[in-house]
């Protein structure tokens, strides 16, 4: 609560001209707006560039920050916008799009042949990384982060339904990757 | 019996459901639904540990290192030293309009000399300009204050600008404490107080600050910590202010 109303005094300060109180909301959110970046793009140097790209686009337009919200929602729509944006720009520039609807096409590994933990942990990684970009943002700031559907739905823009959407679609997608390797673990 | 929906299931394992009393009541009666439960929090619990690259503490600054030669080019034409407030003295000019209202409403209310204008404005009316006068007047010197004690690289620092900017609001700074002081508001006052020898202090600066001199200047102003009642002061007049849009309260 303190850190929202600082953020507050700061952004004020910012939008009068003080471009040096812009370092301290970048120092203070940069790792933040890193793991959404990182969570919607799946790539790390996509992610460093959208980190750049969102805190360029937020002080250009701090103006239209209305100080009563929380900046730290306000970053983080604005880097959810940005990250989608890299991955439309990055899946239009490859030759061969992924399909929309897409099965798990990964082989299920021989029970006996899976170390269980680093497997395990390998298999959540491709798992995760077939999501769509807001399956994944969405999933990970519930199952991770513990954010609520409604903080979710205003960190990332879209509705509480279409969170909720998504993190149905992202469960059972985990479901039918992790579920065999699961069952052929614990035997 | 209506078997329950895996969204709901989903929803159900992250406490995000409708009716989850009705959920669990569903799943304590019903074999089938209480499998397909299991089945993905089995799933679910198992995905523990989220694969994301390591970022440390100095990852913000780093971000901002890359990231400040950027900005001015996006936003100012030229990097400027103190902002330019092309504005702030047709501010202060109204405030000093509004005090000379008061005073001569208060001493001689039937005199014609005041424009009509400003004389029909409400006590309230008056009072919200004089809270957004000496709001925008922290938020003014408070950056002001950032500036110096943000300044960075080895050289000293031209305070020509400085001294200007303080200058301006050692003026604006006088009239406000004058009008806290006689509306009695007493935090108010000793804080424009403090901040008047403050701004004093660098309108007399030297044309060029050395390195020596602006990190005593720094240090004077930390030990104040003039910085942060200044930030604070800021922040409850905003406050204020907007409380008087809506509901006019007792004085400055
Ligand atoms: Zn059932």
């Amino acid at each position: 609560m303190e850190a929202i109303e600082d953020d507050a005094a700061i952004v004020a300060v910012v939008k009068a001209g003080g471009e040096s109180a812009y370092r301290t909301l970048v120092e203070r959110h940069g790792r933040n707006v890193f793991r959404l970046a990182f969570r919607m793009t799946q790539n790390e140097q996509d992610a460093e560039d959208v980190v750049q790209e969102t805190f360029l686009r937020a002080y250009r337009n701090i103006g239209s920050f209305r100080v009563e919200s929380s900046f730290g929602t306000w970053l983080y729509r604005i880097a959810a916008n940005c990250s989608l944006d890299f991955v439309r720009a990055r899946e239009r520039r490859r030759t061969n799009p992924m399909p929309e609807t897409d099965v798990f096409p990964a082989p299920h590994p021989e029970p006996e042949r899976l170390a269980y933990s680093g497997e395990l942990r390998d298999r959540i990684a491709s798992a995760l990384g077939e999501l769509s970009p807001m399956e994944r943002a969405a999933f990970s700031l519930r199952h991770f982060d513990g954010l609520s559907i409604d903080e979710i739905s205003r960190r990332l823009g879209p509705s509480g339904g279409a969170i909720k959407n998504s993190i149905f679609r992202a469960a059972t997608k985990l479901r039918q990757a992790l579920e065999p390797v699961l069952s052929g673990a614990t035997r | 019996m209506k078997h329950l929906k895996e969204e709901q299931l989903v929803l159900h394992y992250y406490g995000e459901g409708e009716d989850p009393a009705g959920i669990t009541a569903h799943l304590m009666d019903c074999e089938d639904c209480r499998q397909a439960f299991a089945r993905f929090e089995s799933v679910l619990n198992a995905v523990a540990e989220e694969p994301l690259p390591e970022r440390d503490e100095a990852y913000g600054a780093e971000v901002w290192r890359r990231l400040a030669p950027r900005l001015p080019e996006t936003v100012k034409p030229e990097w400027s030293f103190f902002p330019r407030w092309s504005w702030a003295p047709a501010m202060t000019a109204a405030v000093a309009l509004l005090v000379t209202v008061a005073f001569f409403a208060g001493r001689a209310s039937n005199e014609r000399r005041v424009p009509p204008a400003v004389a029909s404005a409400s006590p309230a009316e008056r009072e919200r300009v004089l809270l957004i006068a000496v709001g925008d007047h922290l938020d003014r010197s408070q950056v002001m204050l950032m500036e110096i004690v943000n300044a960075r690289g080895g050289r000293a620092l031209d305070m020509s600008d400085g001294r200007a900017a303080a200058e301006d609001l050692l003026d604006a700074n006088r009239l406000y404490r004058q009008t806290a002081a006689s509306s009695g508001d007493e935090t108010v006052t000793s804080m424009l107080d403090e901040l008047e020898r403050v701004l004093l202090e660098i309108a007399h600066s030297p044309d060029a600050l050395s390195r020596k001199d602006l990190d005593g200047l720094r240090e004077r102003l930390e030990a104040k910590g003039i910085l942060f009642k200044v930030r604070v002061a800021g922040t409850r007049i905003r406050d204020r202010e907007r409380g008087e849009a809506s509901a006019p309260k007792n004085n400055l």
